[in-house]
């Protein structure tokens, strides 16, 4: 039994020692992205992790979508017009407007709607 | 690092449903001096028109010990960090909160009071399941994603993705699973209902069944020793259940189930506020099996048919001036045959023509909840809950018939304050149980009342982040066993940012009702024999007594971007005296008789999740349960409960809204009760063998509205074979269907649809 619990935290402190991924291959890049609210944070999201990409955050206030990515795997072109293509222009690429049309009212960013 | 939905706030010790903070961040560049080595701020509480300082709240750095107490006039002084800039204020009565702090010399942070008061207060985060590093208790909230990768349909199927807790039919014939936590039987889990005793008593078993799987909001699951405030019963651990209430569930949430063995389910829920203050809700729930079917040819029915209505109608007053008030009443009926399948209810009842069971049950209950926070001392509130339930059960396995009622009342008075800080909680109050029992097993009668009166003391330190207890202690008198004292203890320590240390210790006693939790020995032909001691306490039987104690260790971390989760734990429950169903003495007699030598119960746990690649979830988990009791001089592993099990969970959900969920399920093999004196041909191996299962389901969401489910349980078609014990002779003596450890049917499809309007 104890044997076993000491293994476990070994095998934590072990896992612990590989979480730091220092690989020059990733990159860390801003750019906008132009959203309202937690609906549109979700979408941009959702739609900025597509391969290749490691992880993404969408700051609401600042419009400013931050994406970690593999800069061998992927060209961080694609991750604009991913998001675009959900209705999300962003400072490279216009959005697809069918799919801006279909956005519910609330994530209208293109009209007086306010960030909320 | 919360990803996706992960907002830019970290909530902590925070309920979801009661988002009640207002935070503003007055960057107020006023102060003249620009000591850029001190953050400066107050604390204040918004109320109504005036500011009122918060004087003794906490502020610290997140993570860190590096804090501070606001002084009289709400104002804190706090050296800044340069490795971390959230800061956490935190002060009990109101939510707390974390903020990032940039360049700002001077913070106002208002505050809002919490009215929450529910005993159980857990972090709320994208994770299916989620286990904090904060709460003191080692609870695992399963929220709705989870629930919704589980196939169906009520709480006892809600565990399937989850290792901590075991399913099992308890018989061949009436269809009823049952839980296990810690390699214990359910009954030792106290399960509540919004912090109310809900599932105990008569429902014990079935009283999983009554509560639908669309109903709930979430559960929050802890193993070892509970809260001292909701009872004494719990030996294993506690399951809370939060309904869908009004305050934040959907206008109208349909749900639609059937499979491919002719179960039909159709669930709805629907909410409407009735002008500002007050918002109602009513669940309904209704299930019919009309399909007899017989996979494994043993002449019985794999599944009983029948029908079961659930309804459930809350009323709940909105935030008004920190009063918080519900009430709400539910109505269950269920009637269900099974058996023979050439079994005529109307023809056959009472004769050997065939055998057959039916079970009906009708249950009514109504609670209510009332709470009070004070105006000026927003630390001190005052709970009322109340509730009360009448049960009835009239059924019969073959010639044995079982009528059963339960009227109980419970109440509850909770007062909660502070000791100078909010470093320094407590909660008191006085309890009241009562039940009475009317049961009659072939005319013999075990009729009981039973009433509890009690007081609890619970104290809670909380030392920043990095240390918590929580201390607690009842005194109750019960009318037939006297008064006895239940102490229970929790701790919690960061040994870093990443690693939590649980440690859990406390006492349970409760009062067994033997024979409806132990359910399917009804549906065998075992002679029944209760070796009391002709008292007018319960059967005649002593109180099960248990002393429960629990390490666990949780460490977050974060690999390639990605969150992951280790967590390790070890409970043992020791019973000092516990009712023991011997199924070992003679295969034709069930007999309960006082614990008289060891019984106890080891387990061990270890689980990993971690998000292998983007939008695929994983878990992994194994368990390893030493369960022994002794029998007649005899320490034997219980019967019935594997030794090792292991699972592995996938659930990966795609950009275009599909999900695909996956389980597998190890068991190892499982002690049988002895046969040995039977006839060779009615004899069974001394252990059952190992088996998997594997459980599999696809999902597509359009518009976070409408979703389409389609799902196999069951993949590989592992059946137990030949459940029934002398299915040939269902009335001789040899008939036995509760020797149940493996699936009874095989392949099962199914297919949901589910349908909200926000």
């Amino acid at each position: 039994m104890k044997t076993l619990l000491l293994i476990s935290i070994l095998a934590v402190f072990t896992l612990n020692s590989f979480s730091q991924d220092k690989s020059s291959k990733v990159e860390t890049t801003k750019f906008e992205v132009k959203g309202v609210c937690d609906m549109c944070k979700e979408r941009i999201e959702n739609a900025a992790l597509i391969k290749g990409v490691k992880w993404v955050e969408w700051d609401k206030a600042t419009d400013t979508l931050t994406v970690i990515y593999r800069k061998d795997k992927l060209d961080i072109l694609d991750v604009h017009k991913s998001v675009a293509e959900v209705g999300h222009t962003t400072d490279k690429v216009e959005c697809n407007m069918e799919a801006y049309n279909k956005l519910p009212a609330c994530c209208a960013y293109m009209g007086d709607v306010e960030k909320h | 690092m919360l990803r996706l939905h992960g907002r830019c706030r970290e909530t902590l010790s925070m309920n979801r449903y009661l988002l009640l903070i207002l935070l503003t961040m007055n960057l107020q560049m006023i102060m003249a001096q620009q000591d850029i080595s001190y953050l400066k701020g107050k604390v204040v509480e918004q109320n109504q028109e005036a500011e009122i300082p918060v004087i003794g709240a906490n502020v610290y750095w997140s993570n860190t010990t590096v804090g501070t107490i606001t002084d009289a006039n709400g104002n804190f002084k706090l050296t800044r960090l340069k490795t971390n800039n959230r800061l956490v204020i935190s002060y009990v009565g109101y939510q707390s909160d974390t903020l990032m702090v940039n360049n700002q010399d001077y913070l106002k942070v208002a505050l809002k009071t919490s009215t929450e008061l529910d005993e159980v207060v857990v972090s709320y985060k994208r994770n299916t399941t989620e286990v904090s590093l904060l709460d003191p208790i080692n609870t695992k909230v399963i929220g709705e994603k989870e629930l919704c990768k589980a196939a169906c349909c009520n709480l006892s199927e809600s565990f399937e993705t989850n290792p901590s807790v075991d399913v099992s039919f308890t018989d061949a014939v009436t269809g009823t699973r049952q839980i296990q936590m810690l390699g214990l039987a359910g009954p030792y889990s106290q399960i509540t209902r919004e912090n109310m005793p809900d599932i105990r008593g008569l429902s014990a078993i079935y009283g999983l069944t009554y509560i639908p799987g669309t109903w709930v909001e979430s559960i929050h699951l802890n193993k070892g020793a509970g809260t001292v405030i909701n009872g004494y019963e719990s030996i294993a651990g506690q399951i809370n259940v939060n309904l869908r209430n009004p305050a934040n569930m959907d206008r109208l949430y349909l749900n639609f189930y059937t499979n491919q063995i002719g179960r039909v389910e159709l669930n709805a829920n629907i909410h409407t506020d009735v002008g500002e203050r007050l918002g109602t809700a009513i669940l309904l729930h209704g299930m019919n099996n009309s399909f007899s079917q017989d996979h494994n040819n043993d002449n019985f029915m794999d599944h009983p048919t029948g029908d079961q209505y659930v309804i459930l109608n809350r009323w709940e007053l909105y935030n008004n001036k920190g009063i918080r008030f519900q009430v709400g009443v539910k109505g269950t009926y269920i009637n269900k045959f099974g058996g023979e399948s050439d079994f005529d209810p109307d023809e056959d009842q009472g004769t050997t023509n065939a055998w057959g069971l039916n079970i009906r049950t009708e249950r009514y209950e109504a609670w209510s909840k009332l709470g009070k926070v004070s105006d000026k001392k927003p630390w001190q509130s005052i709970g009322f809950q109340i509730s009360g339930a009448i049960h009835d059960q009239e059924s019969y396995f073959g010639l044995t018939d079982y009528n059963a009622q339960q009227n109980t009342l419970y109440s509850n008075l909770i007062y909660q304050s502070q000791i100078k800080n909010s470093n320094h909680k407590f909660k008191t109050g006085l309890s009241f149980q009562y039940d009475d029992y009317k049961e009659d097993l072939n005319n013999s009668n075990y009729d009981r009342l039973e009433y509890v009166p009690g007081a609890f003391f619970e104290y809670s330190f909380k030392h920043l982040e990095k240390f918590d207890a929580i201390l607690g202690i009842r005194g109750d008198f019960h009318n037939e066993y006297g008064s006895f004292l239940t102490p229970r203890a929790h701790l919690r320590y960061s040994l870093t940012d990443k690693i939590t240390l649980r440690a859990s210790g406390g006492r349970g006693l409760r009062s067994a009702n033997i024979i409806s939790e132990n359910i399917g020995i009804l549906a065998s032909s075992r002679q029944i024999i209760i070796n009391g001691d002709g008292s007018a306490k319960p059967y005649g039987l002593e109180p099960e007594i248990a002393w429960n104690y629990g390490l666990n260790l949780t460490y977050k971390f974060v690999l390639d971007y990605r969150n992951g989760s280790v967590s390790v734990d070890f409970y043992r429950t020791d019973f000092q005296n516990q009712i023991v169903l011997d199924l070992d003495q003679d295969p034709q007699q069930a007999l309960f008789y006082n614990l008289d030598g060891e019984s106890y119960s080891n387990s061990f746990q270890a689980q990993v999740d971690y998000e292998l690649i983007n939008r695929l979830d994983v878990r992994v988990a194994y368990r390893w349960y030493d369960v022994k009791t002794t029998y007649n001089d005899e320490l034997l592993d219980k019967p019935l409960t594997s030794n090792h099990r292991a699972f592995i969970n996938l659930a990966y959900s795609s950009r275009k809204n599909w999900s695909f969920d996956y389980t597998i399920n190890w068991q190892g093999e499982k002690r049988i009760p002895g046969t040995e004196t039977n006839p060779i041909e009615y004899q069974l191996d001394e252990y059952s063998p190992n088996f998997f299962i594997m459980n599999a389901q696809i999902t597509k969401s359009w518009q976070q509205k409408f979703d389409i489910y389609v799902g196999v349980e069951n993949i590989l078609g592992y059946k137990q074979n030949d459940p029934i014990l002398a299915s040939n002779d269902p009335f001789g003596q040899y008939f036995d269907s509760s020797l149940i450890w493996g699936p009874i049917s095989g392949r099962k499809f199914y297919l949901g649809l589910r349908y909200k309007i926000k």
